[in-house]
């Protein structure tokens, strides 16, 4: 489904892109500071993940567990997913009020590349916490995320309809 | 089931687990291969797959599965709690509440600007408990004939604002090098050193000198010191009487006070013994003092009984009538009270043996009767204001319109 290709190159379509990253995820290649899996392993579709990012040393961001929601639509992985934060934080990148990822601030995301994944995202983001303008930000405390659930649960509907 | 236990640093180990164990479980089970000092089980904190694991969840409904990997960090806040994100529908995800974990090795930049507000706060607080202690020095300053005493003596930045004073009041008739010598010659006391240049600075105790000390509360109201420093003239008394003792000049002047009543009172053996005080002039001012402070009556004749036994074994045989002489200016003391009362503050009062007293101290100063006399009515009775014009006067300063330095 949704397999397309150019002339003379081999697209690897969207199921095994992502099944090739839940494996990857799963083995746990990296440092450990950035970790992701399926958010629901019945989804067939296998669009919604969360991830963890550990927050870098030397940083306003040491110490903390920055949990994140990506939704990998159909169009995946021609098109970037959603990224969202559940843990507030403070960054000039993150929506203030939904912790969306802007990608017009991220230039991961707004210059999209087929050949980025998830794990990318996450390394860019946790290279981000740890730019200039990000790593002396003050961070807001640790509250309740039922707003942002909420939040979550309206975007999914209307992307739904 | 082997599960890999990943770490921050890179390194990596694993532990046999059941997937019906739970979270907390398998943190004690890394606590007792690890060591409890290097991974306390109450701030570890697992991650498998983008999920804080719960305590009270297992393995199994985490998705642990065989050689799955998890990352283990510390946070520094025991017990925090953290949700997972496992759920059947996205739409109905959980709340995440977590505690915010700290590394134990450094801390983040943000949390020592809240160390250093806490530094600045207590400085106002100090700086507001200063005034208070300040006030309490002054107010046992009053009260205590002693403390009195010691902050009266000026020294560092206070010696210079006491020269300062001092050169106003004199209007220009003493240059600092005396003002300087002065302080020097009376320890830093401020009322003992305008005294000295009143009288000039002592190499010797002199008699006039005795007589001088009796001007020590009027010339402390002339200094502009602070207020904790300028009480009101009853309280002046003990504190001359308390100076009298340490200094060597003035100890020096009951010496050279009595000698001169000893013969007349060896001469005059038998009854009317008190006329011989009564006529002293120096006694007069000595009873003076006694009058305006009854309460350094005591101490006055415990230092009359070490200086000259014979007077104060005279007293003693004849209490009753030194008594009579110690009451008998009372209406001029009466008088001498109400019109500082009504003044608001202490100044020579018009009744006769004052104005004598006044006139005398002035004359001992080294001038003349007559202009004693001239200058003392022409400046309305003011013993410190004839004694500045005579002054002034004398170093022919200004002669054509002498000013007060007030």
């Amino acid at each position: 489904m949704g397999s397309e290709g150019s002339a003379g190159v081999v697209v690897v379509p969207r199921n095994f892109r992502l099944l090739e990253e839940l494996e990857r995820g799963e083995k746990g290649i990296g440092d450990g500071t950035v970790s992701y899996g399926m958010d629901d392993a019945d989804d067939i579709y296998m669009r919604s993940w969360t991830g963890t990012i550990i927050g870098p040393p030397n940083t306003v961001h040491e110490g903390r567990i920055y949990q994140l929601k990506l939704f990998c639509d159909t169009d995946y992985p021609d098109r970037p997913p959603t990224v969202r934060f559940q843990t507030r934080i403070n960054m000039s990148c993150v929506n203030q009020e939904t912790g969306m990822v802007e990608p017009s601030l991220f230039p991961m995301l707004g210059n999209w590349q087929r050949e980025h994944t998830m794990q990318d995202i996450l390394i860019g983001l946790k290279k981000e916490m740890s730019a200039p303008q990000n790593r002396r930000l003050h961070q807001p405390h640790d509250g309740n995320e039922d707003q942002r659930v909420e939040q979550k649960g309206l975007s999914l509907r209307c992307v739904i309809m | 089931m082997k599960v890999s236990i990943k770490t921050l640093k890179g390194s990596s180990f694993e532990i046999d687990v059941e997937p019906t164990s739970k979270v907390s479980d398998v943190k004690k089970l890394i606590e007792v291969t690890q060591g409890d000092n290097v991974y306390p089980a109450d701030q570890q904190m697992l991650i498998h797959q983008g999920n804080v694991l719960k305590n009270d969840t297992t393995l199994e409904e985490n998705k642990v599965v065989e050689n799955n990997f998890i990352v283990i960090m510390l946070s520094k806040k025991g017990s925090s709690s953290a949700a997972s994100s496992t759920a059947k529908e996205p739409t109905k995800q959980p709340s995440v509440d977590r505690a915010i974990p700290t590394a134990p090795a450094t801390q983040p930049p943000a949390p020592p600007a809240p160390v250093s507000e806490p530094v600045t706060a207590p400085v106002p607080t100090a700086t507001t408990a200063s005034a208070p202690a300040a006030a309490v020095t002054a107010a046992s300053t009053e009260a205590d004939n002693y403390g009195q005493a010691a902050s009266n003596l000026v020294a560092g930045s206070n010696l210079e604002g006491t020269v300062q004073s001092i050169l106003e009041m004199g209007g220009g008739a003493w240059d600092r090098d005396t003002v300087m010598r002065a302080l020097r010659a009376a320890y830093n006391n401020p009322e003992r050193a305008v005294e000295y240049l009143y009288t000039g600075v002592p190499e010797q105790a002199e008699a006039p000198a005795a007589v001088q000390a009796l001007p020590v509360p009027a010339a402390v109201q002339a200094l502009p010191v602070p207020a904790a420093v300028q009480p009101v003239d009853p309280s002046q008394a003990p504190q001359s009487a308390q100076l009298s003792i340490p200094s060597s000049g003035p100890n020096a002047n009951p010496l050279d006070l009595f000698p001169q009543v000893l013969p007349n009172a060896s001469a005059n053996a038998g009854g009317g013994n008190l006329d011989v005080l009564r006529n002293n002039s120096q006694f007069r001012g000595l009873l003076s003092l006694v009058q305006a402070n009854p309460q350094i009556l005591q101490p006055l004749l415990q230092e009359l009984g070490k200086q000259n036994p014979q007077i104060l074994q005279l007293i003693q045989e004849n209490q009753a009538e030194f008594l009579r002489l110690i009451n008998e200016p009372a209406e001029g003391a009466e008088g001498n009270l109400l019109d500082q009362f009504a003044a608001g503050m202490p100044q020579t009062v018009a009744v006769t043996p004052e104005e004598n007293e006044a006139i005398q101290r002035l004359e001992q100063m080294g001038f003349d009767r007559d202009l004693v006399l001239e200058v003392f009515f022409a400046c309305n009775k003011d013993e410190l204001l004839a004694a500045n014009y005579l002054l002034d006067h004398m170093n022919e300063f200004d002669d054509d319109a002498p000013e007060p330095p007030q």
